[in-house]
């Protein structure tokens, strides 16, 4: 009977300490699941705004980028498990071969690093998560930065 | 019967002058453009409510969202917020853009972004209905019906067909005003946006276009 209620007990810490503790995911993790985001680009003087709709599909996460009036400006493909992302549909005014190399490294940066929540530098770009709320890469040598904000209902 | 034959007679003799009228006022594709025209440049203000829907096949979803627009010809300035599912606003005013999501505010200057401009003036114009009758971005399609006035616009410059294959602008003949702005991409993809509740011509305060 002490070993059962030992086990209960501990089952239950187990599920209240999931449930608060841990910071909650920034990005979709369960299959299906969607999100919405605002996003900003700034490459110099050059600004870019959006929305960033991002879809976990057979474990991957599918997201499409577009204007405030539905105009798509690319598509992607982030495998988790690889590490790797896709980039398909660019407008041509992005599909240039450093623009797609750039925002490339940096997506693959922002999905795999970006859940935690924990400031960190990792290959030149500065990654953190801003306390009104955006997640916010910064090239350290090059003046461009990216932010993702959480659009909540 | 005779009575019933007289009444019959009667009600076509109405009936058929009425069917004539119509047909002899079906206007043409110029008449459209030029109506269209004149009701875009008389148009000083707009307000009124959105459904947006964008398909995205590659996420297997269809997107709707709704919000409010409002529209201020002097000093080109828009309003564009999305309600639900989530709280966004996007405020074009002349040189100006704010977008605000939650506490989040962020303010641009589109005087160094052509491609952002042109985007923000074509949906401008596409919510409008202006500058139709003088475009040489676009080769326009007339499709006149009795319930609504079909604008098609392909783009003929190569700037702007990486961003649609076509327009289709739907305009309310009684009011000329567009009803349905259908952006169709390349691949296939369409975002549909319906206006409804539209006012015209009231006075909108200043602070609905403030950019702070």
């Amino acid at each position: 009977m002490r070993e059962f209620l030992l086990s209960i007990s501990l089952l239950l810490w187990s599920v209240v300490a999931r449930a608060s503790g841990g910071p909650e995911s920034f990005f979709p993790k369960d299959e299906a699941q969607r999100a919405e985001y605002a996003v900003t680009m700034d490459f110099g003087r050059v600004h870019l705004s959006g929305i960033c709709v991002m879809k976990r599909i057979g474990g991957e996460l599918v997201g499409t980028l577009m204007n405030e009036f539905g105009v798509r400006a690319f598509d992607f493909r982030y495998d988790p498990h690889r590490g790797t992302l896709k980039l398909s549909n660019l407008l041509a005014l992005l599909d240039r071969w450093y623009i797609r190399k750039t925002l490339r490294r940096d997506l693959q940066l922002l999905l795999r690093y970006g859940d935690d929540g924990v400031p960190r530098t990792i290959r030149g770009r500065r990654l953190e998560r801003r306390t009104d709320g955006p997640l916010v890469l910064t090239h350290l040598r090059r003046d461009l930065k990216i932010g993702f904000s959480p659009l909540n209902p | 019967m005779k009575t019933t034959l007289i009444l019959i007679a009667a009600s076509l003799a109405v009936l058929l002058p009425a069917r004539n009228r119509i047909v002899a006022q079906t206007p043409t594709p110029a008449e459209v453009i030029a109506s269209i025209d004149r009701s875009a440049t008389a148009l000083r203000s707009l307000q009124g409510d959105f459904v947006q829907t964008k398909e995205l096949s590659l996420l297997q979803e269809r997107m709707v969202s709704r919000g409010v627009i409002y529209y201020r010809q002097a000093g080109g300035a828009l309003r564009w917020e999305y309600l639900t599912p989530y709280r966004y606003t996007f405020i074009l005013n002349g040189e100006r853009v704010m977008m605000r999501s939650g506490d989040r505010t962020d303010v641009i200057e589109t005087a160094e972004n052509r491609v952002f401009r042109e985007i923000a003036r074509l949906m401008m114009n596409s919510l409008t209905g202006r500058s139709l009758a003088t475009t040489s971005d676009f080769e326009v399609h007339v499709i006149v019906e009795p319930e609504r006035w079909v604008v098609e616009l392909t783009p003929r410059r190569r700037e702007m067909e990486q961003f649609f294959a076509r327009i289709r602008l739907s305009y309310d003949p009684s009011r000329q005003l567009v009803s349905r702005v259908e952006l169709i991409e390349r691949s296939g993809d369409r975002t549909t946006i319906e206006l409804k509740n539209l006012k015209t011509n009231q006075t909108i305060d200043e602070g609905v276009f403030a950019v702070d």
